[in-house]
């Protein structure tokens, strides 16, 4: 998985945040543990050290590394920090002899870019070896570097030194500044690091997807941990546009415009969007948008602009960079149509008036985040996880589902209409505050679409059978009244009455009830879209309320009247009124228990049918760095506020990194939320897998 | 691992077939290979059947006459136009003549039908004791409150039978005469006043209290005849196994019929020279007319009927069968059509997939 020479390895250690072992806790050498913001830093330190290059430690401005046992210490001249727009990082060395180096890692686009012309015959085999691994849905990186004489350092040093001292525009000279040492550099290879969710996620989340349930992720972890897991299991996908903070509230704003000045487009969202948005939205900034009246979107949006404008003129971004040119170019164009024309149309003019500003508010929010393929709730705590399924609840016309392993969910397994919890290594809370239990996350398809979609036509077909069989065994009373005078006389026997619903037609109700099986388990696990069926009500309805109703009085008027007129005029057999009576009871009967029959039938014609499946084959190659973090740590490393702190502190700290780890990740979703708690394994799966080549065959240690 | 649900399989139902959900069905795959055959087999089948139901019931002939006495309807009008609110009313006589040109083949029965009586009104139809009819000595003195205001006569006796079906028993009767020649005597024909009830009720349901000393008479003593009825229940007949609560056509009526149009069975022609039918010649049927029907809007008809496998005689059974089945085939046709018409769509579309 790893790539490119040995020079790798103190680019890779240097590159980011891993911690190297607390000194009061010494574990033998052969076991560091890294602690990393980021899973991915982790794995490449550790995959580092067990090729030999054992990153051991490091001050403000120093690195120690062990490569193949001989321990050497870098200088760190200069970190150039990561950010989403640069997509890359680079740090500058001198080594022990005196020499300085320039490593850089960062997308595979961006690093093309600034290759020397040498690299770029490699770059065509490192290319291949990218498409490889990126069919496996592994996340890649590049690592190259160069070698930089000391004059271009020290003159570079001193511009760095001023765009840094700068009080205006300072990033985007700093930027400038960083630009121009990156280049012509020589490719040292590339690297590719496997998520690996819990079995079947993928499968359980494209399954649900089919059927129309829409899928959130509420989650405690950092943003850029949970859009990782999010493109992990296609809940994201590189054609959509992400919609982040400053969008959603442009979009808002929109929306809030328009409802201000009451001006009822013509174009509502839904024509407008051909665009797949996915949204991927803080705990904090939820609670800016929702939470305080006093203030002002637009203030809001203002600020957030002057960041986007900043940050997508970087020159020479949009040479090459096809992705991000396509997302501002999207996104640009999407947010101008919004903005241009009315925008959003609220759904129900006549009650906006009346709302207040915060209702407004949230049922904008809702609207905007319903119509997205895939919402990404980022550093929620608990209270917001339950907070957003009550707005879902309060503003659309869905059930919810949420399911969660964590104490954390409790509050959000308790809100959503139906709650799961999942039995793992979080404790009880969450299984003990839930209505289903189960053991694993992809157990969730089958609870839903085989166990749920069966109960739910189960239920529906035994009330329309129910309501069938007793109009067409019960209205025959009302006809005969019209031929005994009204007198309310009961054209059945009583004991046929008694017996009817307790013995003659209770098997046929029970057998429906319990084992109808229109589509087999394994048919509807198949064909999720089977499921959409609940969602639109269409197995019980108005519609189909009435169609039992004739249905069942179409019988008893044939059960009655055939009778009637047959025997009419016939002395015998059956002119008398308990002849009669039993012949009309069993020919009901008969029909009844016909009818059930043939109800089980025409299932077989749906099933039969195969829908479209649609499967998306296309999965752009993807860099870790394309959608990482927003910043880079460089600026507390080489504050180095963080390695002066005392032990306690730190602990905390640490303990701070790796909690979010551990964070559940509950998504609640529109038509029904699920969620995978397995996500917060990845952290030590991918540890174990990027360790050796050997553990590829390890189970995770939680199944 | 702290999941404490104590052993591994503790509440796992069990692995059955039922338990799991993997009962075993069936469910027909309807193509058209199948419908097709299906519909036409139904629709011959129907066919046939309804053909036969028809041409039986077209075989079955059928005489009737209404004798209900309307004016200006033949010479049961004296008897109709006659006071009819008394009870009973007066006795009168009258007579229906027909001729039959050709045998009417028999087996024949003789009903008589009435109209516009709601024999299955609520109120009069639960107007009887069960237990009374069984026999039951104690029924027989304590008739059941459901037989008010025919429970008790003025005088506080039992009513025997009591109630409002037994009080309305009909009692009108006839007679049937054959003319072999034209201007010869007129001969009685005999009628089989037996066996007219349905088995079970004259052998389970109906019985006579225990007699007392041997006689009926005394067994009923104690009781009051309905106010209807001109005579006891133990004077219905002269026959011992016909008379009291067992006389068969007072069983007959106790069966009380579902619609407010209903004939009844009077009596069966199966002895002497009328077993095979009745022979062509000229005939009378003489009528007591004792039954008063016009002051509720009723009529009262005669009716001879020949009877076959299926009945008396209703087209409409037949004609049913008839129309379905032709519909069945109909359908069978225009679905052909369609399948032929399509079929090789479809394939075509398999073969695009």
């Amino acid at each position: 998985m790893g790539g490119g020479s040995p020079k790798d390895s103190p680019l890779s250690a240097n590159a980011h945040l891993p911690l190297p072992p607390l000194p009061w806790s010494p574990p033998p050498p052969d076991q560091l543990l890294y602690q990393a913001a980021s899973p991915d830093e982790e794995a490449l330190v550790t995959a580092a050290r067990n090729l030999g290059y054992v990153f051991l430690a490091r001050t403000q401005d120093s690195i120690t590394v062990v490569e193949l046992g001989e321990e050497r210490v870098y200088q760190v001249l200069a970190m150039m920090d990561f950010n989403s727009a640069r997509k890359r990082m680079s740090v500058l060395v001198r080594n022990p002899e005196g020499s300085i180096y320039l490593y850089t890692k960062g997308a595979d686009i961006v690093l093309f870019d600034r290759l020397c012309k040498k690299g770029l015959e490699e770059w065509t085999t490192t290319e291949e070896a990218l498409t490889s691994f990126a069919k496996q849905t592994l996340r890649t990186l590049c690592l190259a570097y160069k070698k930089v004489d000391e004059d271009t350092y020290v003159e570079w040093r001193q511009r760095h030194q001023e765009a840094s001292a700068l009080h205006q525009n300072r990033a985007q000279a700093l930027h400038q500044v960083y630009d121009e040492m990156e280049q012509n550099l020589q490719l040292l290879g590339a690297t590719a690091i496997e998520d690996r969710l819990q079995d079947g996620i993928l499968e359980t989340i494209q399954c649900l997807k089919q059927g129309n349930i829409k899928v959130w992720v509420l989650t405690g972890d950092k943003p850029e941990t949970v859009v990782n897991i999010g493109f992990a299991c296609q809940l994201l996908s590189e054609d959509m546009l992400i919609l982040e903070e400053q969008e959603i509230a442009q979009v808002l704003e929109a929306y809030w415009e328009s409802n201000n000045n009451l001006l009822s487009g013509k174009g509502s969202l839904k024509n407008q969007l051909q665009v797949k948005m996915a949204m991927v939205i803080s705990g904090e900034f939820l609670d800016q948008l929702l939470l305080s009246p006093s203030k002002e979107p637009r203030v809001l949006v203002q600020n957030v602009n002057v960041d986007t404008e900043e940050s997508w003129q970087e020159p020479g971004e949009r040479r090459t960079d096809f992705l991000q040119a396509r997302r501002t170019s999207l996104r640009g164009q999407t947010l101008r149509t919004w903005l241009g024309s009315v925008g959003l149309v609220p759904q129900n003019k006549e009650s906006n008036t009346h709302e207040s500003p915060q209702v407004r508010r949230e049922r904008a929010f809702v609207e905007l985040a319903s119509r997205c393929r895939a919402v990404i709730c980022c550093r929620m705590t608990p209270k917001q996880k339950a907070l957003i399924v009550a707005l879902v609840k309060k503003y659309q016309n869905v059930v919810t589902l949420a399911i969660g392993d964590g104490a954390n969910d409790v509050n959000m397994i308790k809100t959503a209409d139906i709650g799961v919890g999942l039995a793992g290594k979080e404790g009880t809370q969450a299984v003990q505050n839930s209505d289903y239990m189960l053991a694993q996350f992809c157990f969730l398809r089958r609870l839903l679409l085989v166990h749920g979609r069966w109960s739910y036509m189960r239920v529906c077909k035994f009330l329309r059978y129910f309501i069938y069989k007793t109009l067409a065994s019960m209205m025959v009373q009302i006809w005969f009244a019209f031929y005994s005078g009204f007198t309310a006389q009961p054209l059945y026997e009583s004991w046929f009455l008694v017996l009817f619903n307790l013995l003659y037609t209770s098997l046929p109700v029970l057998y429906i009830g319990l084992f109808e099986q229109d589509v087999s388990a394994e048919q509807s696990l198949e064909l999720p879209q089977l499921y959409s069926a609940g969602q639109k009500d269409e197995l019980f309805n108005y519609w189909v309320f009435l169609q039992a109703f004739a249905h069942g009085t179409a019988t008893s008027l044939v059960n009655f009247f055939m009778t009637l007129w047959i025997s009419q005029g016939m002395s015998e057999p059956f002119s008398d009124y308990q002849s009669f009576a039993v012949v009309v009871a069993l020919s009901g009967l008969l029909s009844i228990t016909m009818e059930e029959e043939e109800k089980e039938a025409p299932a077989e014609g749906i099933a039969a049918e195969p829908l479209p499946y649609l499967r998306r084959e296309s999965r752009a190659r993807r860099s870790s760095y394309a959608f990482s973090h927003r910043e880079g740590y460089a600026d507390l490393i080489t504050q180095g506020t963080i390695l002066r702190r005392s032990p306690e502190v730190n602990s905390d700290t640490l303990a701070d990194h790796s909690v979010p780890c551990d964070a559940e990740l509950a998504p609640s979703t529109k038509e029904s939320p699920w969620y995978q708690r397995s996500l917060s394994f990845l952290g030590k799966k991918r540890h174990q897998h990027q360790g050796k080549a050997s553990s590829e065959g390890v189970r995770p240690p939680l199944r | 691992m702290t999941w404490s649900a104590t052993a591994r399989g503790a509440h796992q139902p069990d692995n059955t077939a039922f338990t799991q959900q993997r009962l075993p069905a069936w469910q027909p795959l309807l193509s058209a290979s199948i419908t097709l055959p299906l519909f036409f087999c139904a629709g011959l089948a129907f066919i046939g059947l309804g053909l036969g139901l028809y041409y039986s019931s077209n075989a079955i002939k059928e005489l009737e006459y209404d004798y209900t006495g309307n004016p200006g309807t033949g010479n049961c009008s004296r008897c109709g136009v006659a006071d009819q609110d008394r009870a009973p009313p007066p006795t009168c006589l009258c007579a229906w003549y027909f001729s039959l040109p050709e045998l009417f083949q028999g087996p024949v029965y003789l009903y008589y039908e009435l109209t516009n009586f709601y024999q299955n009104n609520r109120r009069y139809g639960v107007s009887r004791d069960d237990a009374q009819l069984s026999g039951l000595p104690s029924a027989l003195r304590h008739p059941v409150n459901e037989c008010a205001p025919y429970q008790r006569s003025a005088t506080g006796l039992p009513i025997a039978p009591c109630g409002a079906i037994a009080n309305s028993l009909f009692n009108d009767s006839f007679s049937l005469w054959h003319q072999r020649q034209p201007g010869g005597p007129y001969v009685e024909v005999p009628l089989d006043r037996t066996g007219i009830a349905w088995w079970t009720d004259y052998h389970i349901k109906f019985h006579n209290p225990p007699l007392v000393n041997g006689s009926l008479a005394l067994a009923f003593q104690g009781t009051a005849r309905p106010p209807n009825w001109p005579r006891p229940v133990y004077q219905l007949s002269t026959d011992p196994n016909n008379t009291g609560f067992i006389n068969q056509d007072f069983v007959v009526w106790m069966r009380t019929a579902a619609l407010p149009t209903f004939r009844k069975l009077y009596a069966r022609i199966r002895q002497g020279n009328y077993s095979a039918g009745l022979p062509r010649g000229a005939y009378r049927v003489n009528i007591t007319y004792n039954y008063p029907v016009r002051a509720f809007g009723g009529h009262k008809r005669i009716i001879f009927s020949s009877i076959s496998w299926m009945g008396g005689k209703n087209p409409f059974l037949g004609i049913v069968y008839l129309v379905v089945g032709s519909l069945c085939i109909l359908t069978g046709f225009v679905m052909l059509v369609v399948y032929i018409r399509y079929q090789d769509q479809n394939d075509e579309d398999e073969d695009q997939e």
